[in-house]
């Protein structure tokens, strides 16, 4: 087998096409996350719908102050089997909810488990307070406002066929 | 008297004599006393606008010159100058306090002797500014009694700015599409101590004269309030505004409306956004954006159209424009309508209030869709299909609000700087604020340096920007679509499974950006929501800011929805921001602002002095704020016309 040994000139050569060779793949590796599927994944926490747990127990705590490092509104406290939850309910309760919930209200929480600053708590999907269910989040775990649920329309006026109201 | 008297007398004259000789050559060489400094001032007369910037020359004989000072009825609220110091003959400007006060005395006084002076006479007043007569599109988005609502429409102004002659609107929430008029009876405007405006409309339901619209205002009384500061070097009088009454809290722009523009039918590409709920009964949070290319008369075949959505987290990038989309005539108040057939969704119809011939301001109305939607769109003009990866490398700053998984709502501000390459790349700054969680708290740094591989823009040049895998320090990762306008704006949407986001923003200035950037009168608008029950919040006023004195200062007038007043005006603001580092020479100040943090200022009593970056949009120092620790949501606007 002849052996050649490489001169400083040839060398530099294959260093410069070794170079080459390193960015025509590294355009397409930097380049291929764009073309690809989106890859991120936002700002909010995983709402883990494929983990889906029930919970039941009683409350021991109604917590409305703010929690700093904890998701914004109102959290209870369950005791149950699996111990003391943070369940986190949010802002969002009508007035007849908050007024049901209190120490000693026996819950059943549909939801997933999720992590926040290292703290673990429940983001409630379903709340039954005494046989009433309410949805407080989407399935993708997105909080949901309050409203009216006698309302299943949107109430309207249509314009005059004139064009535009005056 | 003897000879040698006689001597001695001889040589004592001739002595007095030499010296009253000498004294009287001493006299020759003394200084002349110095001439009396004067100092004169040019004519100035009053009465003069807040904000406005008055020349005024003082002529001295004092080669020092001369120092310069005002005083007033609202002492150290009285105005300032460009310089502090001028020499005779060189022009001086007066800035007037931005809000309105009276007895104003401007003196310039000798460098050199302090005794001499010279003022204006007699005293001038400094008013607020007011809207010159004409129609004025308006837009809110905020927070009602049945979540966010979006109204958008236009009032005719007359009288010098003191009354309201007729005008229409169009209001969404989650339960009401409401197309109402404005009843000119009970309408007014008003001019309030700190320079505000306040504007109040009565509603009529469908046509006036009519009941108002019981779905409208405290109680139902069919009577809105907004409150406003008009941009400080506006000279056309485009405002900030809020809803500034019990039934709800939102924030918006009032603009005059140019009268050949909304006359026409809109033509050309829009990129535009909406942000709010997908349809009854779910109301999840939705945003929507994309290009409409009315490339017709009145007519949207579908090419150079695009229409991406973000419906709960659910994504929906690229829907097909039908080519029955249509776009309606303008009725006399510039309102066309938008009919979109899109792939995936319902017919939308959308209501558009036309400003001028670069926006117009959306609403939702009635339609198969029956989602709950508001935003803007601004013309491309001729620059739809020609868009490219080249054409769109810029930096960009967009301020988005909406809401995420975690707690509820979010509010981003983002600068994107886009490298065409190759390789392409995307770097900037972001910070974000859920309450849970924020760039101050969770990333390295705040500004935190962002980073995303090449961008992309859509085939057919429509100004549809992807921007994919954002990376911040902290482990966040989130995907944009920007709308570009070609003509200064970026609108932008997230495209993310645990966040719905949307928001305008704007090309960045060329530079340099220096401290004095930052400098002079501003109108200040913020929009977030409070710490504990995330009710929304919104407050206008006008400010200050002092450039290489890195400080702000002002008032705004708050409304705190849900709370006990709601509405709590002239709340003193004040500020402070570096500009030096390696983040301020990338046009982001760090700093803080006290006094819009509602739960400290309103229950506690003291406010909180709260952490904020400005992201500086122009050398003239505009730019779009936010708060970056979790005591509260906000997100600020600080612009001068």
């Amino acid at each position: 087998m002849r052996r050649t040994r490489l001169t400083k000139p040839i060398r530099t050569i294959a260093g410069l096409l070794a170079g080459l060779l390193f960015a025509i793949l590294a355009v397409p590796l930097v380049a291929q996350p764009a073309s690809e599927a989106r890859v991120g994944h936002g700002f909010g926490v995983v709402y883990d719908a494929a983990h889906e747990i029930t919970l039941t127990g009683t409350v021991q705590e109604v917590v409305t102050r703010r929690m700093p490092g904890r998701p914004v509104g109102m959290h209870l406290f369950v005791a149950g089997p699996q111990g003391l939850v943070d369940a986190h309910v949010g802002p969002f309760l009508s007035k007849e909810m908050k007024e049901a919930l209190h120490t000693g209200t026996p819950v059943e929480m549909v939801g997933a488990m999720a992590s926040l600053r290292g703290r673990k708590y429940l983001m409630v999907r379903e709340l039954n307070v005494g046989g009433s269910t309410v949805t407080l989040r989407s399935e993708r775990g997105f909080l949901l406002r309050p409203h009216d649920s006698s309302a299943k329309t949107k109430q309207t006026a249509e314009l005059e066929s004139n064009g535009g109201v005056r | 008297m003897t000879f040698y008297k006689s001597i001695l007398l001889l040589m004592g004259l001739s002595m007095l004599a030499a010296l009253v000789a000498c004294g009287g050559g001493s006299h020759t060489t003394t200084t002349p006393p110095p001439p009396t400094i004067t100092v004169t001032l040019s004519a100035f007369t009053g009465p003069l606008a807040v904000n406005s910037q008055t020349p005024i020359t003082a002529t001295t004989t004092d080669t020092a010159g001369v120092k310069w000072s005002v005083t007033c009825a609202t002492i150290g609220a009285c105005g300032t100058f460009t310089a502090a110091q001028t020499t005779t003959g060189t022009a001086n400007k007066y800035i007037a306090p931005p809000s309105p006060t009276t007895n104003v005395v401007i003196t310039a006084t000798s460098v050199t002797t302090n005794t001499i002076s010279a003022s204006t006479s007699p005293a001038i007043t400094i008013t607020g500014a007011i809207l010159a007569d004409g129609n004025y599109a308006f837009s809110l988005a905020g927070e009602d009694a049945n979540g966010n609502y979006y109204v958008a429409g236009v009032i005719t102004i007359a009288g010098n700015g003191t009354t309201i002659t007729a005008g229409e609107q169009d209001f969404a929430d989650f339960l009401h599409d409401l197309p109402d008029a404005i009843n000119p009876t009970g309408s007014s405007i008003a001019y309030t101590a700190d320079g505000n405006v306040l504007i109040t409309l009565v509603t009529c339901t469908r046509t006036c004269p009519a009941v108002p619209d019981p779905f409208i205002g405290p109680g139902g009384n069919g009577i809105e309030t907004l409150n406003g500061t008009i941009l400080p070097l506006s000279a056309t009088g485009r405002t900030f505004i809020t809803e500034f009454d019990a039934s709800a809290s939102g924030s918006g722009e009032l603009a005059p409306q140019n009268a050949v523009a909304s006359a026409a039918t809109p033509a050309g590409g829009y990129a535009f956004v909406l942000n709010g709920y997908d349809p009854h009964p779910n109301g999840f949070s939705e945003a929507v954006g994309g290009i409409i290319n009315v490339d017709g008369a009145g007519t949207i075949s579908g090419t150079g159209s695009i229409f991406d959505v973000n419906d709960g987290g659910a994504t929906s990038p690229s829907q097909t424009v039908g080519s029955t989309s249509t776009v309606s005539p303008s009725d006399p108040f510039g309102r066309v309508t938008f009919t979109l057939v899109t792939t995936n969704f319902s017919t939308i119809v959308l209501v558009g209030y036309i400003v001028d011939s670069s926006h117009i301001q959306l609403v939702e109305t009635s339609d198969a869709y029956g989602g709950t939607l508001g935003g803007v769109a601004f013309s491309q003009g001729a620059n739809n299909g020609t868009f490219t990866v080249a054409t769109a490398a810029n930096t960009y700053v967009v301020g988005l609000t909406g809401f995420d998984t975690t707690p509820g709502v979010l509010q981003l501000v983002n600068q994107l700087t886009l490298t065409a390459g190759p390789p392409g790349t995307v770097t900037g700054f972001l910070d974000y604020n859920d309450l849970a969680s924020s760039s101050g708290l969770n990333a390295a740094s705040s500004p935190d340096p962002i980073t995303a591989a090449a961008y992309t823009v859509d085939p057919s040049g429509a100004g549809d920007v992807t921007i994919a895998g954002i990376a911040d320090s902290s482990g966040v990762s989130y995907n944009l679509q920007l709308y570009l306008d070609g003509n200064g704006h970026a609108l932008a949407i997230s495209m993310d499974a645990n966040d719905v986001i949307a928001g305008a923003g704007f090309t960045r200035g060329a530079g340099p950006f220096a401290a004095t950037s930052f400098t002079g009168p501003y109108a200040l608008n913020v929009t977030g929501a409070d710490g504990t029950n995330e009710s929304e919040l919104d407050g206008v006023g006008p400010v200050s800011a002092t450039g290489a004195g890195e400080t702000i200062a002002g008032t705004v007038d708050l409304n705190w929805f849900l709370s006990s007043g709601p509405t709590y005006p002239a709340r003193a603001v004040t500020g402070a921001f570096a500009t030096t580092g390696v983040v301020a020479s990338n046009s982001v100040f760090t700093g803080t602002v006290t006094g819009v943090d509602a739960e400290s200022c309103i229950i506690v009593g003291t406010c909180s002095v709260d952490t904020f970056s400005y992201y500086l949009i122009d050398v003239t120092g505009d730019n779009i704020a936010i708060e970056t620790d979790e005591n509260q949501l906000t997100l600020g606007f600080f612009l001068q016309q």
